[in-house]
């Protein structure tokens, strides 16, 4: 592309900081025999704050020819200009268009940016079904933690990485590589591909439907695993991490040094994928991430470090790593933020701490509002450890308290969403009982509802969705009884977005015909409200023969083959339904921290250093 | 101590906003692991101020800034340590240590250069092009519609913010004009204002790429300056 037609294109746009690239610790290699195009099926801001992508970009970039560069999703003022302008979608780094790269990888974090996945072809002139793809195509792959379910997109892909991607993807490359040298055809480099643990080639498989919709997946071919296994890290702690940290030039949504503490949660909710599908937990040393903190903010310039991981107040060394990492980094002026604690593993000490640094908000995520709906979805906390966290908080000065909760759960009744107002209610009266001088000024308590999505591979896999009637009734119900609350705000979201995420979650490939349709009827950023358009999605479903409803509302048995059966993502199936019959008579499984529970079967239990 | 220096923004720098500069030169700060100076309050600062704010598109030369440091810094060592850390695009140039009695940069601003790119829509020879600027310095009003806060249109006469503008290249497809206008704390020429006139003048739409090539100071020893009573 050239300077005067870039200038051109970023005068017609509205953040262009989005597009210009050129940020510190970009990585342009000069020689280089392979190019990844990295692609986000969103915005700058949102994909440049996802973690996967960053160690994939150092990854790649570490290995000896190799080059990646990022492409994220155009927003639709640069999606109009560059196709007014004639101009097909480019990387950030060297400004070249996605189809003259070897490998286009897309990251997958959730359903609804699969219509953005479309786009980006499109603007690439890349087409959309693998099938059509000729020899001069790129290799157009995905991974991310919907890979799990990868029949919705399965015939947009030449190859789906499922699991941890970082020793999955140099595999990979370094396949194409052996097959570009050997001059061989692109069906023999799908089969190379098969070979690798954890890479499923869609191509080498066939979905079969009967009058009810899908009854199973038929392997074509010897080549391809019966079933596909989670690829998972073994070491974290010896993992690369994300190195040389991009530094955006714009503000991004996570805009701070993103330090992965680790990788896993032990807690068991059964509601939630990632709790499934990044099993076992793996920790990172004390002495890794203290190593880490330093180089990662020495090389950015950040004033903040995040320590990531689905639970970081179940870090096992916590108590050591958190003094000494907030000692360091308040010598350089950088704060520490804990972004998922729980509300049973709060410190007091660590608050008051923090408090002294920089003031945030607090967030707990009770998920649900009575002990009997906490009980059926295995979110081990109780009432009294929230409030005590809370107690906590309001007497070393916090008054920003957000609570999230879920509603629409499996064997929810209207005692339990009456219960979640029930919960602000008391968070409430708590910071208004406590004595003027030992708590802030207001309290702002903000309340936020969502909807459940039943995921594949979680004990609810099988489970109906609420139908946005009932939903819309029951949000109705907390308007009303959160009214009394002071200082109370309720969020809550309009459901079909809600809908459309459980139908694409657990969906089969007839839904990569909806996808094309709802993209020829301009359906993109769909997660975004001014671009949503839910009456295009229900007529893109109609015309395919297929209703949104019977995907996201329709109970599946126990026995009934799913979609997505043929990847193993080593949680046996006969621990997801012992789950489910738990949560239905509202029995807790403990942590796997104090004792295994079997989750993984024989197969892999070595994979599991708690086992 | 307190450090007075120009950043210098080019090409795809040329695209961040005022607010984006600010992060990316605080940023580059601590990289460099100056001795900075915070402000008080629950989200500490940088002491660090940009003597004005470039519009977002626009590349500039020398944008000047001043940032105060906890210890002793030497010039030359201070611009050596952020230009091993600076992003693509940006570099420091001039740095000196600021006077004792300096209160801020934007206090004492006074005008801005500018290079202005324009691509008129149609063919406009140089001649043409000189003769409108002739025009527009001999009157005394040019008057432009600016939008207020309050997102109302009302009439402005940018004639007394333009200094001097002179054609330095034309080719019939495109031109090259230099322009002095003026620049405070309270506002100043605004390029892209004159522009406009200029193309309206000529009878043609188009578009255009600027550069801001030099900022002047008032009674601020070792800082560009017009030279009393210049422009007034």
């Amino acid at each position: 592309m050239t300077e005067e037609v870039l200038t051109s294109l970023l005068q017609q746009v509205e953040k262009p900081a989005r597009y210009i690239g050129g940020e510190y610790n970009m990585q342009l290699k000069a020689q280089a025999d392979l190019r990844f195009a990295l692609c986000f099926p969103d915005v700058y801001e949102i994909g440049m704050s996802h973690l996967g992508s960053r160690i994939l970009y150092h990854v790649l970039n570490g290995m000896e020819g190799v080059r990646c560069e990022r492409c994220f999703a155009p927003w639709t003022d640069m999606e109009r200009a560059l196709k007014a302008a004639g101009e097909e979608l480019f990387t950030l780094e060297s400004r070249a268009p996605l189809k003259s790269f070897d490998i286009v990888g897309f990251s997958l974090l959730y359903e609804m940016c699969y219509s953005n996945v479309l786009t980006m072809l499109e603007l690439a002139r890349i087409p959309f079904l693998a099938r059509e793809r000729g020899e001069d195509c790129p290799l157009v792959i995905a991974g991310g933690p919907c890979a799990v379910n990868p029949e919705p997109i399965a015939a947009f892909f030449d190859a789906i990485v499922i699991g941890d991607g970082e020793e999955a993807e140099p595999e990979l490359v370094n396949a194409y590589r052996a097959w570009k040298r050997a001059g061989e055809s692109k069906a023999q480099l799908l089969e190379r591909l098969a070979a690798i643990p954890g890479v499923y080639v869609p191509s080498f498989y066939e979905a079969e439907y009967g009058d009810s919709g899908f009854v199973g997946i038929r392997r074509l071919s010897e080549k391809a695993p019966e079933k596909v296994t989670r690829r998972i890290l073994k070491n974290l702690d010896a993992a690369p991490f994300v190195g040389e940290q991009l530094v955006p030039h714009m503000q991004i949504v996570h805009d701070r040094v993103a330090l992965e503490v680790m990788r896993g949660c032990t807690r068991g909710c059964r509601f939630c994928q990632a709790g499934y599908i990044y099993r076992p937990v793996r920790e990172r040393s004390e002495e890794t991430l203290l190593r880490q903190a330093e180089q990662l903010v020495a090389c950015t310039g950040y004033d903040e470090i995040s320590l990531l991981s689905l639970s970081t107040g179940d870090y096992s060394r916590l108590h050591a790593l958190l003094p000494e990492i907030m000692d360091r980094m308040e010598k350089k002026r950088v704060s520490v933020a804990l972004p998922s604690l729980r509300v049973d593993s709060l410190l007091k000490e660590e608050l008051d701490k923090m408090q002294s640094i920089r003031k945030a908000g607090l967030t707990f995520a009770p998920e649900a509002g009575t002990q009997r709906m906490r009980d059926v979805i295995n979110k081990n906390v109780t009432e009294e450890d929230l409030l005590r966290a809370c107690s906590d908080a309001f007497e070393s000065g916090w008054n920003g308290v957000k609570l999230y909760f879920m509603i629409g759960l499996p064997t929810e009744t209207d005692e339990d969403v009456l219960g979640i107002a029930e919960l602000a209610k008391k968070v409430s009266r708590l910071f208004y009982s406590l004595p003027k001088e030992k708590r802030g000024k207001g309290l702002r308590l903000t309340v936020s509802v969502s909807t459940f999505v039943p995921k594949p591979h979680t004990a609810f896999e099988w489970c109906a969705q609420d139908e946005p009637e009932e939903i819309r009734r029951k949000q109705r119900l907390l308007v009303g009884a959160m009214k009394g609350v002071r200082g109370g705000e309720l969020h809550y979201h309009p459901s079909f977005l809600s809908v459309l995420e459980a139908a694409f979650s657990r969906g089969d490939r007839r839904l990569g015909d909806v996808l094309i349709r709802a993209h020829e009827k301009g359906c993109r950023f769909d997660s975004w409200s001014e671009h949503f358009k839910p009456d295009a999605w229900q007529e893109a479903f109609r015309e395919c023969g297929l209703t949104v409803e019977e995907y996201a509302h329709r109970q599946r048995s126990l026995d009934e083959k799913l979609p997505w059966s043929h990847v193993d993502v080593v949680v046996t199936e006969e621990y997801l339904k012992k789950e489910y019959e738990k949560a239905m008579a509202a029995v807790t499984t403990k942590d796997c921290r104090q004792g295994c529970n079997g989750c993984f079967g024989r197969a892999y239990a070595d994979y599991c250093g708690l086992a | 101590m307190r450090i007075i220096a120009a950043l210098h923004e080019k090409g795809r720098a040329a695209y961040l906003s005022h607010l984006d500069m600010q992060r990316t030169l605080q940023r580059a700060l601590r990289r460099a692991d100056m001795p900075l100076m915070y402000s008080q309050g629950f989200n500490p600062h940088p002491l660090m101020a940009f003597a004005g704010a470039l519009s977002t598109g626009y590349e500039s030369e020398r944008e000047w800034f001043d940032v105060r440091l906890d210890g002793e810094v030497a010039p030359a060592a201070f611009e050596a340590r952020l230009n091993a850390v600076l992003p693509e695009g940006m570099a420091v140039s001039h740095a000196m240590e600021a006077p004792e009695n300096l209160s801020t940069l934007t206090g004492h601003l006074a005008a801005a250069r500018y290079t202005l790119w324009v691509r008129p829509e149609k063919t406009v020879s140089a001649a043409e092009v000189s003769s409108a600027l002739q025009k527009l310095l001999q009157s005394e009003e040019l008057m432009v519609q600016k939008r207020t806060k309050s997102g109302a249109m009302v009439p402005q006469n940018i004639r007394p913010q333009l200094y001097e503008a002179r054609l330095t290249e034309g080719d019939g497809a495109s031109f090259t004009l230099d322009v002095l206008g003026e620049l405070t704390a309270g506002g100043g020429l605004r390029t892209e204002a004159f522009v406009n006139v200029l193309l309206d003048f000529l009878g043609s739409a188009g578009s255009f790429r600027c550069r801001r090539e030099e900022m002047y100071f008032d009674d601020l020893p070792g800082l560009p300056c017009l030279g009393k009573g210049k422009h007034e």
